[in-house]
């Protein structure tokens, strides 16, 4: 890459990430100046960026108020170059990047906001899975292994994210130290969440992992016959189950 | 002389409305490539939707055609995946660069018209051509600034760069306009230099005015200037598609649907004049 052409690039792509490399010769366009053109190039970037952050990070956004949170998004592409060719890939780092913020002090829930905003936006994306139907889960036996289809998440939440995501709108009281469990999941093309008390996610988190049936049965605690019934229909509902084994 | 190939962009806030079915004069409606490339979601299940119904044309924004890197790992690989799903009539990108190894800029940056570019593009379009196996086109972009080692015009850039590769040119004439009007050519003169074997579909879209320089936003109604440059061309389009871009401020589908049918009104007359037919009707009882 010593072409004139390779020299001219990197240093048009340097200009326009950082005002304080020189540009390339050029004419500018119209009445422009050469800083003013490069500054179409300049300004478009962050622009774009932000705008593909604005879109995933609608609650954190919200959250932060436009100056706290357009302000960090600056400096987070500052900081964090866009590497793939498909914009909706930008802000995978942006959660951990929250997290260590000031910001994360006044709001802890912050960076597991921002993850669950990725989460869903990735679960948009991804392949919705065939849905094994009521009837079938109700032939399952003790040996039974239920296989959870891709477009599925459970989510161990710190602090009340999924309700504090569903009030972004609102503004809701945060009430610190409340924790909350949620399946994600993908039906119908759409997003569904779900808040499920311990004993029940628990539950679904061994199934998931390839337990028997019987045997997570079994290892339940504080779940009656009507509990597991619900669960089970409730299964049957969000389509989460791919197959049996 | 049938009716014109008219198509506009296909845009997520349109899906509830396209899905419904509407009756429609528009024939066909391009997609962004990178938009459907790498998702499962829903717009795919859109588009697969609309493909059933109407010739989808694939249009991408990322190929990176003038970068001294060479596409991105996976890139057409992924972009041949979707063609083979959609099928579309054909497939386009820009004559430029967006970014480097170290961090995509996500625009349509702006090559020196030299050899070297021109031998780089020419490189870089047989290569997609001979992996996508699909007729492609690429499509001159509005530039804000240019580079004064440049040894072609822009026209001659593309047109070579067309011929040389064997593709075709995706004409866009707001673009065309502004790059005439940043850059003091006249917009005609490029129009004239592109041979009509060579345009395999038109662009028409708004720009913005910024006082200093226009600019390319697809956010506003097509310019009065640009649909009479349209006219200037429309007259030796044939059967050439010919689409509206919009991509931000998106109206509602009716008022680009009203783009859509300008262009075809204007296309209509200009074919009508080049085939020697009147262009007003004839009075009842006149002589």
């Amino acid at each position: 890459m010593t072409s004139e052409l390779a020299s001219l690039q990197r240093r048009f792509a340097q200009a326009v990430v950082d005002p304080s490399a020189e540009a390339p010769a050029l004419t500018p366009g119209g009445t422009l100046t050469p800083e003013g053109a490069i500054g179409v190039y300049r300004t478009a970037y962050p622009a774009r960026l932000t705008e593909q952050l604005c879109e995933t990070f609608e609650a954190v956004w919200s959250v932060l108020g436009d100056e706290g949170f357009f302000r960090r998004c600056r400096e987070h592409i500052a900081g964090h170059p866009s590497e793939s060719y498909n914009m909706s890939d930008y802000g995978r780092e942006f959660p951990a990047f929250l997290a260590g913020l000031p910001e994360s002090g006044r709001f802890p829930f912050l960076a597991e906001l921002a993850g669950f905003e990725w989460t869903f936006k990735d679960l948009f994306h991804q392949k919705e899975h065939a849905h094994l139907d009521g009837t079938a889960l109700g032939q399952v036996g003790q040996d039974s292994r239920f296989v959870f289809g891709a477009a599925v998440r459970l989510l161990r939440h710190r602090f009340e994210t999924a309700r504090i995501w569903s009030g972004r709108k609102e503004r809701l009281r945060v009430e610190p130290g409340r924790t909350e469990r949620v399946a994600l999941f993908k039906l119908g093309g759409e997003i569904y969440f779900r808040t499920l008390e311990e004993p029940e996610f628990a539950l679904l988190e061994a199934l998931r992992d390839g337990g028997a049936v019987g045997a997570a049965l079994q290892a339940s605690e504080g779940l009656d016959q009507e509990r597991v019934g619900f669960l089970f229909a409730f299964l049957a509902e969000s389509g989460m189950v791919e197959a049996i084994r | 002389m049938t009716d014109c190939r008219i198509g506009v962009g296909l845009r997520t806030v349109h899906f509830p409305h396209l899905l419904g079915k509407p009756k429609t004069a528009l024939r066909w409606f391009e997609a962004i490539s990178e938009n459907y490339m790498d998702s499962q979601g829903r717009p795919l299940t859109v588009l697969e939707s609309m493909r059933r119904d109407y010739p989808i044309a694939l249009h991408g924004v990322s190929m990176s055609i003038g970068s001294v890197e060479g596409f991105r790992p996976g890139y057409l690989q992924r972009l041949k995946a979707l063609a083979d799903r959609i099928e579309p009539f054909v497939m386009s990108d820009h004559l430029c660069w967006t970014g480097t190894a170290q961090g995509n800029l996500h625009d349509l940056l702006p090559l020196p018209y030299t050899q070297e570019a021109l031998d780089l593009v020419v490189g870089r379009i047989q290569q997609a051509q001979d992996f996508l196996k699909r007729p492609f086109l690429i499509e001159n972009v509005s530039t804000y600034l240019t580079f004064p080692q440049s040894t072609y015009t822009e026209w001659d850039f593309l047109v070579e760069a067309a011929r040389r590769s064997g593709c075709r040119i995706l004409l866009d004439v707001n673009n065309v306009y502004v790059n005439a009007v940043n850059h003091g050519f006249d917009a005609r003169t490029f129009l004239d230099k592109v041979p009509t074997e060579l345009i395999g579909q038109v662009h028409l879209a708004g720009f913005t005015d910024m006082g200093t320089h226009l600019f390319d936003t697809h956010s506003r109604p097509v310019a009065d200037p640009v649909w009479e440059l349209f006219g200037h061309v429309a007259g030796r389009l044939g059967q050439t598609p010919v689409m509206i871009e919009w991509d931000e401020d998106v109206p509602e589908f009716p008022v680009l649907e009203a783009q859509a049918m300008k262009a075809a009104q204007i296309w209509k007359e200009k074919n009508d004049e080049r085939a020697g037919f009147p262009a007003a009707a004839i009075r009842p009882g006149g002589r």
